[in-house]
């Protein structure tokens, strides 16, 4: 991308920071900032809008992060904005055939995304002076599409903006789900398919509270601290047996993926914030009983840092690096086998969390 | 391979590392590739990138540990070309100061192990759907 398409890109986005319905307004606290979510369309608030309900409504004065979500009916697929987003990746040596493109300069960051179908699908742009951004959004692009990048970006929308963002604000984005209490939490880290989600959801048959899936925000305090950031998760309908209290939340006609929101209704198995006291690498395997061991640091500093730092593009990986090095300096690492007992998992997760208060 | 007086420092690719304890973690952010360095390959991992030349990591480990000089030198050399055919390290031209390495950190080293590279490569599909392309 050179110089002159950056400078245009720039000033169109300033144009792009108005609201273009007053009534679409989503604002809420997440970890003491308030975050203020405005949508060009009633179909975009409702699509995007439900991982947030968890958060406290507040007001939308003195906000610290604006994003300006706008739908392809009000900015058209070939408006100049999108048209130069999308010639970016063609004049990319490196990104021609890539899903995703990525740039930054001083004044913002930028990504975008394209479907199977070689359909740009999104755009997020984040302006790193006035903490604000633009996400567009190709509707009709994305009605087509039903697979697990769809699924993610309905139950994480704008995670690229929110990570940039916060941070910039002194937190960082885990590529985990974390479940736990008011007293102490773990986060379960991995790639993807690891086992992640399906270890945390299975805990709510225990006295634990989920606090996210696939990203949550961490403050490296003296005891570091996870945040909730989204309260969705998402789930196999066909494991929905394994999830009793989960089961109002999705049509008993659905099949293979689905995208569930504990709020409204399931706010008592969520917590907002927990102390972090240990991470587990979760692993699919065939034995018929689960198990738990230790593993050493370095192992889980790369489970967590070769996931969480190529999770979200954009971000300053060496401080990061050493951030999470710090902190799992902190916390315990082990590695749970996930064997065919299923049920027996929250036992082991209390007897993790037990041993680490 | 350069000789026993060669140096290296991380190549030019983004590369981040870290040790703690006996194991070092170092990770290919442009490749997504990742590798634990386990025990002396630790050791020399983090005499590597002081650059202290290949004939002193040899000397200090076959002083300090029981392990044949031939032996010890043919491993060492072995270990450094996987670490360069994986771009992780490149060889330093011209006169480059050594970083000391301190009594307290040679003293975690007390048994030989044959220095080995594992390879991770599950990250790698996770980059190659999210590419980072940065202009200024």
């Amino acid at each position: 991308m050179n110089e002159v398409s950056s400078a245009r890109i720039f000033a169109l986005s300033n144009q792009l920071l108005v609201k273009k319905n007053e009534n679409l307004d989503l604002t809420f606290s997440l970890i003491d900032r308030v975050v203020n979510i405005n949508f060009s369309d009633i179909g975009l608030h409702k699509q995007y809008s439900s991982s947030f309900m968890h958060h406290p409504q507040t007001t939308s004065e003195n906000c610290d992060l604006e994003i300006f979500v706008i739908g392809s009916k009000n900015l058209p697929i070939n408006s100049e904005f999108v048209s130069l987003v999308d010639k970016m990746r063609e004049t990319s040596k490196s990104a021609q055939n890539s899903p995703i493109y990525f740039s930054s300069n001083d004044q913002f960051n930028i990504s975008a995304q394209w479907n199977s179908k070689g359909e740009i699908s999104t755009i997020y742009l984040y302006l790193k002076n006035t903490k604000k951004a633009v996400a567009w959004i190709n509707t009709e692009a994305t009605e087509s599409l039903h697979d697990d990048d769809e699924i993610m970006s309905i139950a994480a929308p704008f995670r690229a903006i929110l990570a940039w963002h916060y941070v910039q604000n002194g937190f960082y984005l885990f590529h985990a789900s974390a479940i736990g209490n008011a007293n102490a939490g773990v986060a379960f880290v991995g790639q993807s398919g690891s086992g992640k989600s399906s270890t945390s959801l299975i805990c709510l048959n225990s006295n634990l509270q989920y606090c996210g899936d696939d990203s949550v925000l961490v403050s490296n305090q003296a005891v570091p601290r996870i945040h909730s950031l989204y309260c969705s998760a998402r789930l196999n309908v066909e494991d929905l047996r394994y999830y009793p209290l989960l089961q109002s939340k999705v049509s008993a006609s659905n099949k293979g993926k689905e995208c569930i929101y504990f709020s409204p209704g399931l706010e008592s198995l969520l917590v907002s914030d927990i102390p972090l006291v240990a991470m587990i690498i979760p692993k699919l395997v065939a034995d018929a009983k689960t198990s738990y061991q230790k593993v050493s640091k370095i192992e889980m500093l790369a489970a967590l840092a070769a996931s969480s730092l190529l999770h979200v593009p954009g971000r300053d990986s060496s401080a990061e690096f050493k951030s999470f090095s710090e902190i799992v300096d902190k916390i315990s690492c082990y590695r749970m086998n996930l064997g065919r007992d299923r049920e027996d998992i929250p036992k082991y997760v209390q007897e993790i969390l037990n041993s680490n208060i | 391979m350069e000789n026993l007086d060669s140096k290296y420092k991380l190549s030019s690719v983004k590369i981040l590392h870290e040790t703690k304890g006996c194991e070092t973690l170092v990770i290919n952010l442009e490749s997504g590739s990742y590798f634990i360095l386990e025990n002396v390959a630790s050791l020399i991992w983090q005499m590597l990138v002081r650059q202290i030349t290949l004939a002193e990591i040899e000397k200090n480990i076959s002083e300090k540990m029981s392990v044949n000089e031939d032996v010890c030198q043919k491993e060492l050399k072995y270990f450094v070309e996987s670490l360069v055919s994986e771009n992780l390290i490149v060889s330093v031209q011209g006169e480059v100061a050594s970083q000391e390495i301190s009594a307290e950190l040679l003293q975690l080293y007390t048994a030989y192990s044959k220095p080995e590279v594992r390879k991770f490569t599950d990250m790698e599909a996770l980059l190659l759907a999210d590419p980072i392309h940065e202009f200024k």
